[in-house]
């Protein structure tokens, strides 16, 4: 695989996976870091990427790999650096975007606070967009199993965003 | 859209049995379009999804690491030079020949000598009647059986001594 061939089918994974990093890590300077990583080591191994029948999900893989030898490492600590949401084109009053951060801040931690696998689902589908069968393959999980995550994770975030309405918790 | 429309639909996507594009009304209607006030408590939750869908690496990430992929050591071509292979081939060749004779005249000298050495000391000792045969191999199984017993004898003297001793500490 030449450079130009890498720029065109793997690079365009960049997002994706960045994205899927973060929602292990939690800390964008290391998720960058993590698919630095993954992208070198795809490019060392550009020669094989071919045999891959499905080369998104094992570039899915990799990076769950990385992120996960990531966050074991003794000196991470999560969260050290708060992510930023842009508010320069924002017209919504400080007090407003104060508030709105704050909830975006709250549903991150009850995701974030999910089991690893429900999290890993419930981004796939939610933010991702993705099919059954595509979760089933990137993540390597079955199909039933796959649903069962989905379902409790969501109804866990419901009970939760309920709750909070009604208890401020 | 319908009020009616988005419960039924919520209801579906909390038990997980929304297909694609109905998550994706969902997403619509909490993003653009004015929520309910009873639906107003999972607003947060699809605005929460949107403003992840736009989340982006660094602009200038693809720039960094394709300059880093750029200065990646390349592996070295190595063209085959056939003189230079030939003569390896005959050096590895030669010293394979020369290992396996040396091999070959150790063994046979080592094997002479055992083959002597186990002749000249046995010799006197061998015994080719039947009978000899017989006594030599009772007596040795005697000799067996007399170390056997010797040893059960020692062995239940020390289990009587360590009972002793184990009524002594645990009066």
């Amino acid at each position: 695989m030449e450079i130009k061939q890498f720029t065109s089918e793997v690079l365009p994974l960049k997002n994706k996976l960045y994205r899927f990093a973060l929602r292990i890590v939690g800390n964008p300077a290391e998720a960058e870091d993590v698919i630095q990583e993954v992208m070198i080591k795809l490019w060392k191994q550009r020669d094989k990427l071919a045999e891959y029948s499905n080369l998104e999900a094992w570039c899915i893989r990799i990076t769950k790999n990385l992120s996960i030898d990531k966050t074991r490492n003794k000196h991470y600590k999560m969260g050290i650096i708060p992510e930023g949401f842009d508010v320069t084109s924002d017209q919504r009053t400080p007090h407003q975007v104060t508030e709105s951060q704050d909830t975006m801040q709250r549903i991150k931690n009850m995701i974030n606070a999910l089991p690893n696998k429900q999290k890993e689902v419930m981004h796939m589908r939610d933010i991702e967009g993705l099919s059954y069968k595509e979760i089933e393959e990137q993540l390597q999980i079955p199909m039933s199993q796959v649903k069962v995550y989905l379902f409790r994770a969501r109804k866990h975030i419901k009970s939760q965003l309920i709750n909070s309405e009604n208890y401020g918790i | 859209m319908e009020f009616n429309n988005i419960t039924q639909l919520l209801d579906k996507y909390w038990k997980g049995e929304t297909s694609l594009q109905e998550e994706e009304k969902l997403k619509q209607y909490f993003n653009n379009g004015k929520v309910a006030p009873e639906h107003q408590q999972f607003q947060p939750l699809f605005q929460f999804f949107k403003e992840e869908q736009d989340v982006m690496i660094s602009d200038d990430f693809e720039k960094r690491l394709l300059e880093q992929i750029k200065n990646e050591p390349q592996a070295k071509v190595r063209t085959l030079n056939w003189a230079r292979s030939i003569r390896t081939i005959a050096a590895v060749g030669i010293v394979l020949l020369g290992s396996i004779f040396i091999f070959n005249q150790v063994n046979k000298t080592t094997e002479n000598n055992t083959v002597a050495k186990t002749d000249d000391r046995f010799a006197p000792y061998e015994i080719t009647d039947e009978k000899e045969a017989y006594e030599a191999t009772k007596a040795a199984l005697l000799l067996l059986s007399g170390k056997m017993k010797k040893g059960t004898s020692k062995a239940s003297k020390g289990l009587i001594e360590i009972k002793a001793a184990k009524k002594r500490t645990f009066k």
